[in-house]
């Protein structure tokens, strides 16, 4: 087993995404605790060229096939199942995400390592890798160790800001070839399928006013429009507003919706779990009302009320309009 | 918004007015005769002049065939009820005598529509007279010669009199239909409604006219004097003389009406056997099997019993309904007037009580007959045309959009029991799972927690934690009183606040009493509603089972749908208790000097009966009561006691999504609170009614004209107990709405 | 014939304060309400869609942990075939790992062609199951699904699969195979407490027992409550007072026009 941290490199449309750099940020702490080096691993269709965004690592191992171009996780799992097995890093961070959540278990079978979900913190003490993790829908802080190590874990977005893991640097850049047969992968790639567009794009509002299952009814959406409207704002939602079909799915802010990163963000009854906080944490300033003193989004928000929404929404689209006029 | 209609007693006089007059006519033709004197003795008329001999004998063989043609009507129905589940509605049978008297023969649920009222009235006595008229004149003719001298004069024009009525309602009946055309008349069909009538008129008429044809050719020259007594005759006779119609054309025109008047009415006869006609015989049989408890005790009736049939829930075929719900079907004469105060009507929603009903029988007509065919033959089978009527027949949003308030019961003048409909349509929907996400969630919750808040249990009594002095836990030592608090008052943040004020003034009066904390669960009265019958029994189990480890005497509690459970429906599991309302103790302990107001409140106010207080459970006086022995002015909208207008959360619908399309029932009372002038407070007596009328207040943006107050906050309030600074109260919306959490 | 089971787990009811053990280690068990985790229920609720649409079997299967029964009867009523409840001495709370070697240890002896499990649970600190699962079964495994066609053969499937910004993956894989659901294609059904009664009195639960063997090798250090509102600056005060601040707030960002 080598002392090193790798790092599962994740992008979308040719982007990297900012769970890679959190990854990285969280990685650049924990590779020095481990004693070894931070590498990324870089697996894709035609890749190379991201690797120079990777200034965080020492090394990026990037392996190109044409198999790995689309969204089959199982692809992913064959070839990262090899290199783990070649290469037996002390720390493998994988992003809690539609592409990390189809690996972590697999390879955690396939190459007997311990594993630990929802990691909110990381580090390696004593030899240990020791986490704390967010669990019960953020009712539970965790503190697990995989002692010993070497392990896996699944690191949730958010855990660090993406900032921390974008440095210049020239880390080595090697290709490897896959030591396995990616013609056995058995899931097989068809399309994708974009959201119906024609709505509100709300990745580019300055303003959000977001809404979650605290608002209860249908009926009661109004007022919190009322608000967005005061304030210049589109209305965006959390899962189950989108669930209940009140809002479109182009509404949708967190993990199988948009991620947004508004001037500000107030999130009325919604309690933060951490699929939505994914698609919400960066945005400018967020303000959060809801009448649960112990939800996450006060975790999250810069300030919080804890008040009911429908006695505060209306008084805030008031004082907003007053001062308008 | 649809005005609320002017108070009814005025329409109430005009009714009895109209009885009177119907009443004096008689007696005024018997003074009349008695003043005239007594040399008309020999005054009468041949039955049957100018009209072959054998006529005779063709009419009274028409008259048997009739009678088996009505009766194979009558059969062919039956035959379809039979179809139907057994229900007993054959019990006290002087109670039910009584209803028929009051109900059929005595017309008591007519005030509704005034102009209908009157013109029912005259239609149906002109008719029964008449009926009793021909009676009269067979038995003349056939066995007891009697109409003769003043009494044939008197028989004469009284007949008139009521023939004259009859023409007129007819009269009323059709300028209704074809100029008035109120919408509730839509589901007017060619035969039943338009044929029928104009039939009618033409009997009347082609009576008359037989009538004033003789009167010309028989009595005006010859005995002037008897003329008169049939004054329509007469009138009619003049102008047929005017006009210069000898002997011999007066004949011959005479038989040309005659030939036509009794044909008409031998038709309209038979048509007591099948069309809208038949009401007076069904109807009559209908009250006679009406439910004869309150509505609340719907148990009573076979729609609300039990699931016994766990593959076959609810009602999905004619089977499974009860030959009692199969026979109010036909009675229905599409009136419309179930559809007057019907809050979903008026929310837009394509349910209507009468639609519901006509559907049915609608298909029953056209399907029960290959039913009962094929039951014959080889029992069961399903028969082509069958459709499920819970979902297919009647959809699925229809069914849901109902608010169980009674409003339609209550006007029904036959009685017909809609919501055992509704609650047999639900629970088939139910089993189906054709229900809507926020209710079937708020059904998980109750099942899991014991409430529709979907809260935890262990918080129920957390609402006294506001008080300064402690409530017994009644399963821990014994009190006088249980108070079973209900879901919306322990845990809605806005009802709390009146649940505190309560406490606080049954401590005041030194009320002994206790509440069972977490081992109370919702009653479950709107589970029932909503047709999850088995989550119901759950709920009535667990809490029969605590409550028989209380000792108490009496059960209180501020919710009219608690109420109507505990009353009415836990006896037939096992829970027989003495319960009140709050406003009945409230009433009790002002007027026992328990409770001492220290100052008269000069408020005036307006008082909403809760559905399930008032229609359902019959407690109207005791809320008003209270407000009286307050010193308050109170100011009664025109719809109220039975009248008294849904607040759109009843039947599960504060735990459903919102489906209204057009103005919410709420805002529609509200309105008709503040158009009574000068209101300041709109009185309720239900946990749920604040948060939904607070809204509406909203809503309406009649918040500086009107506020709404729960009754025992004015109780407090001319107390003076020292009320603790409160916090704003509480938005009705989070009240509203705080159970989908 | 498709042959679709569904393991479904347990987790604590979070409308109830969690209870930690006096150990601050782990949960305590004996004063914990659990209830059917949400994702198993949209997998149950796809397995019965599947069931109406291809007269698929369907049997659900679950270790033998908190209130599994009523779980596994409300599953029998809402028309599953078969409902198993596993024993063994994996304790009150075994980890992913362990469930998933024990499922397959009863899968072993149960005709499959379709595992569908929720594609994550709120106490997943080991991994989610339905993956682990299907690598100790060395099955082909796609999560976060919200919708599942079955071709005519039964031969395979085709799912989408949720990615980020709303975008679905098409993808399309062999059976057997697991499937981790993140949404069934409509909201789980309700069942009446009535049928539920009836499954209890009528309905049987098959027992099996089946050996654990190891865990996931993670040790629990400590369990707490996160400090509330960690992070943001709390606004106090009326609500007029509230409104207030937040105006001043947004003013001084300029984010007020």
């Amino acid at each position: 087993m080598s002392q090193d941290v790798f790092v599962l490199v994740e992008h979308l449309k040719g982007q990297l995404t900012d769970g890679t750099f959190e990854l990285l940020g969280i990685g650049r702490e924990v590779a020095p605790q481990a004693g070894g080096r931070l590498v990324a691993l870089l697996l894709g269709r035609d890749v190379r060229g991201l690797a120079e965004q990777l200034g965080a690592a020492d090394v990026v191992l990037y392996v190109e096939d044409e198999r790995l171009g689309d969204s089959v996780p199982e692809a992913y799992r064959r070839v990262l199942a090899g290199l783990l097995q070649e290469q037996s890093p002390k720390l493998t961070l994988l992003p809690t995400s539609s592409l990390g959540m189809d690996l972590a278990g697999a390879l955690s079978v396939e190459l007997n390592l311990p594993m630990i979900a929802f990691c909110k913190q990381l580090a390696v003490q004593d030899g240990s890798i020791v986490a704390t993790c967010e669990l019960y829908g953020g009712r539970a802080v965790v503190e697990a160790e995989i002692p010993e190590g070497p392990g896996l874990a699944l690191v949730l977005p958010g855990a660090c800001p993406a900032d921390k893991g974008r440095s210049e640097g020239a880390p080595a850049v090697e290709e490897v070839k896959p030591s396995v047969d990616l013609a056995e992968v058995r899931v097989r790639f068809k399309g994708l399928i974009e959201p119906p567009p024609g709505d509100v794009d709300i990745t580019r509002q300055e303003i959000l006013v977001s809404v979650g299952r605290g608002v209860q009814r249908e009926e009661n959406l109004p007022i919190v429009q009322e608000l967005a409207d005061a304030l210049g704002a589109a209305l965006s939602s959390s899962r189950p507003v989108v669930d209940q079909q009140w809002l479109p799915p182009t509404r949708q802010v967190g993990k199988s919706g948009m991620t947004v990163k508004p001037r500000l963000y107030l999130a009325v009854g919604i309690s933060g779990a951490p699929e939505h906080v994914e698609g919400m944490r960066d945005s400018d300033l967020i303000v959060a009302i809801n009448s649960d003193a112990r939800a996450p989004i006060f975790n999250v928000a810069h300030y919080g009320a804890v008040a009911d929404l429908f006695e505060v929404v209306p008084k805030l689209a008031e004082a907003v309009k007053n001062r308008g006029a | 918004m649809t005005v609320a209609p002017p108070a009814k007693s005025s329409k109430q006089a005009v009714v009895v007015a109209t009885y009177a007059t119907l009443a004096a006519v008689p007696i005024v033709a018997a003074a009349l005769i008695l003043a005239v004197g007594t040399d008309l003795g020999d005054a009468g008329r041949e039955v049957m002049w100018n009209i072959a001999e054998w006529a005779r004998f063709l009419l009274y063989a028409s008259a048997a065939v009739l009678v088996i043609v009505i009766a194979y009507g009558y059969y062919r129905r039956y035959e379809l009820w039979r179809l139907g589940k057994p229900e007993s509605r054959t019990d006290n049978w002087a109670e039910r005598l009584k209803a028929f008297l009051i109900y059929g023969i005595g017309q008591g649920r007519l005030p509704g529509d005034l102009y209908a009222s009157v013109m029912h009235l005259f239609i149906f006595w002109g008719w029964v007279v008449l009926f009793i008229g021909t009676a009269m004149l067979t038995i003349h003719d056939d066995f007891y010669h009697y109409l003769t001298g003043t009494t044939y004069l008197g028989y004469s024009l009284t007949l008139d009199i009521f023939g004259l009525l009859a023409l007129i309602g007819v009269g009323m009946a059709l300028v209704r239909r074809y100029l008035m055309r109120p919408p509730k008349l839509r589901l007017a069909s060619l035969w039943d409604d338009a044929v029928l009538l104009w039939l009618m008129l033409a009997i009347l008429v082609s009576g008359f006219l037989v009538e004033g044809v003789r009167i010309a050719a028989t009595e005006l020259e010859e005995n002037p004097d008897w003329a008169g007594w049939s004054p329509v005759g007469w009138v009619i006779a003049k102008v047929f003389t005017e006009a210069g119609a000898g002997t011999g054309l007066l004949q011959d025109i005479h038989q040309a009406f005659w030939w036509f008047h009794i044909p008409a009415a031998l038709a309209w006869i038979a048509w007591v056997g099948y069309g809208k006609v038949a009401h007076i015989v069904l109807g009559s049989a209908n009250i006679f099997t009406r439910r004869l408890s309150p509505t609340g005790a719907q148990i009573a009736s076979a729609a609300l019993q039990p699931i016994t049939d766990f593959k076959n829930p609810g009602v999905a075929r004619l089977q499974d309904l009860t030959w009692k719900q199969l026979m109010q079907v036909d009675v229905c004469v599409r009136c419309g007037r179930c559809e007057g105060d019907c809050p979903a009507d008026l929310n837009g929603s394509h349910l209507t009580p009468m639609g519901l009903i006509q559907d049915i029988h609608n298909y029953m007509s056209e399907v029960g007959p290959r039913l009962v065919a094929a039951q014959r033959k080889d029992g069961q089978e399903a028969v082509a045309g069958e459709r499920t009527i819970a979902g297919d027949l009647i959809p699925a949003d229809v069914i849901w959009d109902c608010f169980t308030c009674g409003a339609c019961e209550a006007q029904c003048p036959f009685f017909v029991e809609h919501l055992s409909f509704m609650v047999g349509l639900r629970r088939r929907l139910v089993d189906e799972g054709t229900l809507d996400t926020q209710l079937s969630d708020t059904l998980m919750g109750l099942s899991r927690y014991g409430n529709s808040l979907g809260q935890s249990e262990k918080l129920r009594g957390r609402w006294t934690e506001g008080l300064d002095f402690p409530v017994k836990d009644v399963r821990q030592e014994p009190a006088e009183y249980l108070w079973f608090v209900g879901d919306q008052a322990s845990y809605n943040p806005a009802a709390q606040e009146v649940t505190r004020a309560v406490a606080r003034v049954f401590n005041k009066a030194g009320l002994d009493f206790g509440i069972m904390y977490e081992g109370e669960k919702s009653a479950g009265n709107d589970v029932r509603r909503v047709g999850e019958e088995g989550l119901f029994e759950l709920l009535a189990e667990d809490n029969i089972q605590t409550l028989g480890e209380c000792q108490f005497q009496t059960i209180v509690t501020t919710d009219p749908h608690t109420f109507n459970a505990l009353k009415n429906e836990y006896p037939a599991y096992g829970g027989q208790y003495r319960i009140c309302h709050y406003t009945e103790l409230l009433a009790d302990l002002l007027e026992n000097g328990k409770l001492k107001p220290a100052r008269r409140l000069n408020h005036r106010v307006t008082y909403h009966d809760p559905c399930y207080l008032g229609r359902y459970n019959g407690v109207f006086d005791t809320p008003r009561r209270v407000l009286k022995a307050l010193g308050v002015e109170l100011v009664e909208m025109g719809r109220s006691r039975e009248r008294s207008y849904c607040c759109g959360a009843g039947g599960g619908h504060l735990w459903m999504q919102e489906t209204g399309r057009g103005e919410r029932p709420s805002e529609n009372r509200i309105r008709e609170a503040v158009a009574l002038g000068g209101v300041q407070y709109f009185v309720v007596a239900c946990p749920k009614d604040v948060s939904m009328f607070q809204d509406a207040v909203k809503t309406t943006g009649y918040e500086e004209e009107i506020a709404v107050r729960d009754i025992v906050d004015l109780v407090e309030e001319a107390l003076e107990v020292e009320v603790p600074e409160r916090e704003a109260t509480g938005s009705p919306r989070e009240s509203a709405s705080a159970m989908e959490v | 014939m498709l042959d679709i089971v569904v393991p479904i787990k347990q987790v604590p009811d979070l409308v109830e304060e969690l209870e930690i053990d006096p150990s601050g280690t782990a949960l305590g068990l004996e004063r914990t309400r659990f209830v059917v985790n949400e994702l198993d229920d949209h997998a149950l609720e796809q397995a019965l869609l599947l069931k109406e649409k291809h007269q698929a079997q369907v049997s659900v299967i679950a270790l033998d942990v908190g209130d599994v029964e009523e779980t596994l009867f409300m599953a029998l009523a809402k028309g599953v075939d078969q409902a198993i409840k596993i024993s063994g001495d994996f304790g009150p709370a075994p980890d992913n790992h362990t469930t998933a070697r024990v499922l397959k240890d009863v899968l072993g002896g149960l005709s499959h062609n379709l595992i569908l499990t929720g594609v994550q649970a709120i106490d997943d600190l080991d991994g989610q199951l339905g993956i682990l699962l299907s690598s100790y079964l060395d099955l082909p495994y796609v999560g976060l699904v919200s919708g599942v066609q079955i071709d005519e053969g039964g031969s395979k499937a085709t799912v989408l699969k949720e990615l980020p910004g709303g975008v679905k993956a098409e993808l399309e894989l062999p059976l057997p195979a697991v499937l981790g659901i993140q949404a069934a294609e409509q909201p789980p059904r309700y069942v009446p407490v009535s049928r539920v009664r009836q499954a209890m009195r009528t309905a049987t639960i098959e027992e099996r027992s089946a050996a654990a063997e190891g865990n996931g090798h993670i040790r629990v250090r400590r369990i707490s409550k996160p400090q509330v509102g960690a992070g943001a600056e709390l606004l106090e005060g009326s609500s007029e007072d509230i409104a207030e601040q937040i105006v001043g707030i947004l003013a001084d960002r300029g984010i007020l026009r």
